[in-house]
């Protein structure tokens, strides 16, 4: 199984999870790291580098930060560059679908179902209503 | 075109600076400078693409004073930011002429004597003199403010009223 690491500013990492296993009940190997004001990067790298540890390591595990270009997605720019797949823009339906799908997947394959989940969800209900009504 | 804004902030480009700043100040050209970060091949990557589309330079505090100085610096508007107050300090000795200096971040050094003079500001008495220094040789108030839309704050009040 993957592991999962969701960094953000702030709470919402760890609301994401908590909205989740809402959904989909208790997960095992899924993290929270979220960014305090007073943040030092390289105690946030750290962080980062520790929960990945823990979810499984660098080779068998995803990170999902909130935001290109925040510190966050600095923080693990490391990691991208040595090949974990750091994928940025998290949202709920795209953590949804990766818990289901990172049973029998590898990092890179769950890292491309990522960026296609996050996209695809992203929906206007007023015109999906009008399509679905014909 | 003299450098519009510096912003002294060691977690350097983050969401703060793409999402509020860069337009806010109305930057073309965003330069981070501090002379280990220039010379580290992750963060030369990751900076320009953390800037989201806006042009930037990731240089050492002699080679920023230079860009600022050379042809194409003197057509951009520019945006800096000094990773520490040394790097900031260092480039107003050099003869930057920033319209205005913000701190931005400053995340205490581990195993240092700081204080917290913001929830997000912390200073040891040396930075405190630094501070003070960028102060004297800008001739502006140095502020501190988080977002375009705060109230800016005086950072040497601030130092002050924390007994540094």
């Amino acid at each position: 199984m993957i592991g999962i690491v969701v960094v953000s500013h702030g709470p919402l990492a760890q609301g994401l999870i908590g909205a989740a296993e809402m959904i989909v009940g208790a997960q095992a190997d899924l993290r929270a790291v979220g960014m305090g004001a007073a943040a030092d990067m390289d105690h946030l790298r750290s962080e980062i580098e520790s929960a990945v540890q823990a979810v499984g390591g660098a080779n068998s595990a995803l990170v999902l930060v909130d935001l290109l270009g925040g510190s966050p997605s600095n923080a693990s720019a490391y990691l991208a560059v040595a090949g974990t797949p750091v994928i940025c823009g998290v949202n709920l339906p795209m953590l949804l679908e990766l818990l289901m799908a990172r049973e029998a997947s590898t990092p890179r394959a769950l890292a491309d179902h990522a960026l296609q989940a996050g996209k695809d969800n992203i929906i206007d209900l007023g015109q999906r209503l009008a399509v679905a009504a014909g | 075109m003299p450098v519009l804004h510096m912003r002294i902030d060691n977690r350097l480009i983050h969401g703060q600076v793409t999402v509020t700043w860069v337009g806010s100040v109305g930057a073309n050209r965003l330069i981070v400078t501090n002379d280990q970060v220039a010379t580290d091949p992750v963060q030369r990557m990751l900076l320009p693409a953390a800037a989201r589309g806006v042009p930037t330079s990731v240089l050492s505090v002699d080679d920023t004073l230079a860009y600022v100085a050379s042809e194409q610096g003197q057509r951009e508007k520019i945006m800096i930011i000094a990773k520490l107050p040394t790097d900031g300090l260092r480039l107003l000795l050099g003869g930057l002429k920033p319209v205005h200096v913000n701190v931005g971040n400053q995340a205490p050094t581990p195993a240092t004597k700081f204080k917290m003079i913001t929830h997000s500001i912390a200073a040891t008495s040396e930075d405190a003199k630094t501070y003070r220094e960028i102060a004297r040789l800008l001739g502006t108030q140095l502020t501190s403010q988080m977002m375009p839309s705060e109230r800016p704050a005086d950072v040497l009040s601030l130092l002050q009223k924390n007994g540094l």
